[in-house]
């Protein structure tokens, strides 16, 4: 059975459950605002559905964000009529620019906060535009958006709580221990082989960064809620560094020889066993005999390397897993890490705020050089899809479903607002006619995968409508209503189609400078949180790579190949870091010296025939290291020098291939 | 056709809606026949050779058709 069908027809009882919780909230939304005499209904109705998520978390954050967002936004329009209102051009370009800074923040924020600067941008739109011609009312107009927005919110929370209520929090420990077990998972089969690595690597990344993104919404579920979020964020670290030490244990791998990796092998299937069935007392245990093992007197420095390198894996399991637990109790530890940073990039957001702004004033020129009364309506929704979709890479597409979802709305709304409403009256009648459709759009809204244009279509509808309680029906404002919302929604996805910012080639090229700077700021940065910031920007960017990824011709496939070698530069420079830092010994000069040259050379970028600048630098720097009395974490940190000259070389000849397929 | 309104149902339908709606259908067609011969090759940014396409030939409907 087609999806559609499936989920109109045959839904699942979580669908049902949504759609009566999501309609009663409208319908109590709708019945308070026609009982108070507001003056849009439809805003409170259209509310109470944007906000409806499955889980009350989310609710109450999408709420808050496009509460706060309105406010903002409301402030700014009579700001701009304040000042505007004679000067239509001026007035438009204000808007133009405020809805590029706007959409710019959102995609830079790069959280479900962003939905506050979307809204901030587009409620402009909405209360500004329609009091063009009378400027004396948009006060009016403003608190009526934030009350009725208000109302909305609070009747769609109300819902969500009371019926079936449905937790983030609750499901957070289930997302927790699957991240965990594929956590495992990837760091076991990257000890052994290459192969199938990316796909796993990209499987696990992206489901930290999935769990770690619901922390914001378990916020708003209790003491509990909080708690989880707050374990949620040690797991999330401690994945990441888990991940990365197992890439490293395999590089240490690849530097034995062949009699050296034979008295290694079983130790490497009991850590593969272990982490396949992990069990912390096995975990502890296994820990120490492999400690004992590297500090065997027969082991060669290699070796010991790789060996050290083990333990440290299977501290890092440990970890994890204790990290689960807390996730799974609720109890989150002391001392918190800082949150996973995220890749953020000034120009791009900058760019997609510009398309927003342009498709904005195409629009409005259209409007101001025919005088459609109507075409408001349609560049309303010109912002609105411009500015939510700003930073999807598939833009036009969810545009596209947007479109759908309008010329579903279109006859629906024709027959329910022009056919059957005027017949009826009351509001029991008036939730009938509305509820039927809506009951189905919002059935739709429950799956995933027809939820945008479900959405779009029950909005539209809404919209189309718009319920008031003395009604007035006009055909022909409605054919022109509908006309303008198509043009608009049309504008926007022409936008997205003609300016496409997502090319693979140009993006990548940003992201491995982006990974360059980082590693050249890795050289000096605070060691305290360093492993947070440069793990959980280089997730984010291996994932971005790693959607653009598909898109990419073969040859060009070397981007992925760029994340990873910086990520293993990364790794290798924090771990020197490190040893450096347990060592505590006075290197001073030596090792200040041996950074600026690192640093330098980092930000020359690799290159063909660039591979032996770290030579001279790693080959002082380690004759310094092995002059001082031996300790444990110094040995490390010449392993750490050596590795690092190591990846860099392999980085460079990576380079050097591919210029010379080039 | 001529460039007067439409009356349908007492519903004034502007003339350039329907030469809309044609332009799309002819730009389809156009596209079509590029695709299917080596000249769809040439294009070198589909969406906007689609858009120029599409305002070329609603100018041509609108200047053919207009005046009639």
């Amino acid at each position: 059975m087609p999806i559609t069908l499936q989920a109109l027809l045959a839904p699942n009882k979580r669908a049902v459950q949504f759609a009566i919780k999501t309609l009663l909230g409208g319908g109590l939304a709708l019945w308070l605002a026609l009982r108070w005499g507001l003056e849009q209904p439809a805003w409170a109705l259209m509310t109470a559905f944007v906000v409806a998520q499955p889980l009350s978390g989310m609710v109450v954050q999408k709420g808050l964000a496009r509460l706060l967002g309105t406010l903002v936004g409301t402030a700014m329009s009579v700001l701009f009529i304040g000042l505007f209102a004679q000067t239509p051009w001026l007035f438009l370009l204000a808007l133009a620019l405020w809805l590029a800074l706007c959409t710019a923040f959102s995609t830079l924020l790069r959280s479900a906060w962003a939905y506050a600067f979307v809204l901030a941008g587009y409620t402009v739109a909405i209360i500004a535009l329609p009091a063009v011609d009378h400027p004396l009312l948009v006060f009016d107009q403003a608190v009526a958006r934030c009350t009725e927005i208000c109302l909305g919110i609070v009747c769609a929370t109300v819902t969500s709580a009371l019926l079936w209520p449905l937790r983030v929090e609750q499901q957070l420990a289930g997302q927790a221990r699957q991240a965990w077990e594929s956590g495992m998972q990837a760091a076991s089969a990257s000890l052994f082989g290459e192969e199938q690595q990316r796909k796993d690597l990209l499987d696990i990344l992206g489901r930290i960064v999935a769990v770690d993104s619901q922390r914001e919404h378990a916020w708003f579920e209790g003491r509990l809620g909080r708690e989880r979020g707050r374990a949620i964020r040690v797991l999330s670290q401690a994945l990441l560094v888990l991940l990365r030490i197992a890439r490293s244990v395999r590089r240490q791998w690849q530097q034995l020889d062949e009699r050296e990796a034979a008295r290694v092998a079983p130790w490497f299937s009991k850590v593969h066993e272990a982490l396949s069935a992990p069990d912390q007392a096995d975990l502890l245990l296994l820990r120490q005999r492999v400690w004992e093992a590297a500090h065997d007197p027969a082991c060669s420095p290699a070796e010991h390397y790789c060996l050290a390198r083990l333990t440290l894996l299977l501290d890092k399991a440990v970890n994890a897993t204790m990290a689960l637990h807390a996730v799974e109790e609720g109890k989150a530890p002391a001392d918190l890490p800082e949150s996973l940073a995220v890749h953020r990039d000034l120009p791009l957001a900058l760019l997609f705020g510009s398309r927003s702004a342009l498709a904005f004033l195409a629009m409005s020129s259209f409007w101001l050089a025919t005088g459609w009364i109507s075409a408001p309506g349609g560049l309303v929704l010109t912002c609105v899809v411009c500015s939510l979709f700003a930073s999807r890479e598939n833009g036009a597409q969810i545009g596209m479903s947007f479109l759908r979802g309008l010329l579903l709305a279109i006859p629906v709304a024709f027959f329910v607002g022009q056919i059957l409403l005027p017949q009826w009256s009351g509001f029991p009648m008036l939730c009938m006619a509305m509820g039927v459709p809506l009951f189905f759009g919002a059935l739709g809204m429950a799956n995933p995968k027809i939820g945008a244009t479900a959405t779009s279509y029950s909005l539209h509808f809404i919209v189309l409508i718009a319920p008031l309680n003395a009604m007035h029906f006009d055909v022909a404002a409605f054919l022109n209503s509908a006309q303008a919302m198509m043009v608009g929604v049309g504008a926007a996805v022409l936008a997205f189609k003609l300016l496409v910012l997502h090319n693979p080639a140009w993006h990548g090229r940003r992201l491995r400078a982006a990974t360059q700077n980082d590693l050249v700021r890795l050289t000096r940065r605070d060691l305290r949180d360093a492993e947070t910031w440069f793990g959980g920007r280089m997730a984010d960017r291996l994932l971005q790579m790693a959607r653009h990824y598909a898109a990419l011709p073969v040859h060009a496939r070397e981007r992925w190949d760029d994340g990873l070698h910086g990520l293993d530069m990364g790794d290798e420079l924090l771990h020197l870091r490190m040893c450096l830092e347990v060592a505590q010994v006075p290197l001073g000069q030596a090792r200040r010296e041996y950074l600026q040259q690192l640093e330098e050379v980092l930000a020359q970028g690799p290159g063909a025939g660039r591979e032996a600048l770290l030579d001279e630098a790693s080959a002082t720097f380690i004759d310094v290291l092995q002059r001082q009395p031996s300790s444990d974490p110094l040995r490390l940190a010449v392993g750490a020098v050596l590795q690092l000259q190591k990846s860099w070389g392999k980085w460079c000849r990576r380079q050097e291939e591919l210029h010379g397929l080039a | 056709m001529g460039l007067r309104e439409w009356a349908v149902g007492g519903v004034l339908l502007s003339p350039f809606l329907v030469y809309v709606l044609l332009a799309l259908l002819l730009t389809g067609v156009v596209r079509l026949l590029l695709r299917l011969t080596p000249l769809g090759g040439w294009v070198w940014h589909e969406a906007l050779f689609d858009c120029a396409l599409f305002v070329c030939i609603l100018s041509l409907i609108t200047l053919v058709l207009g005046p009639l």
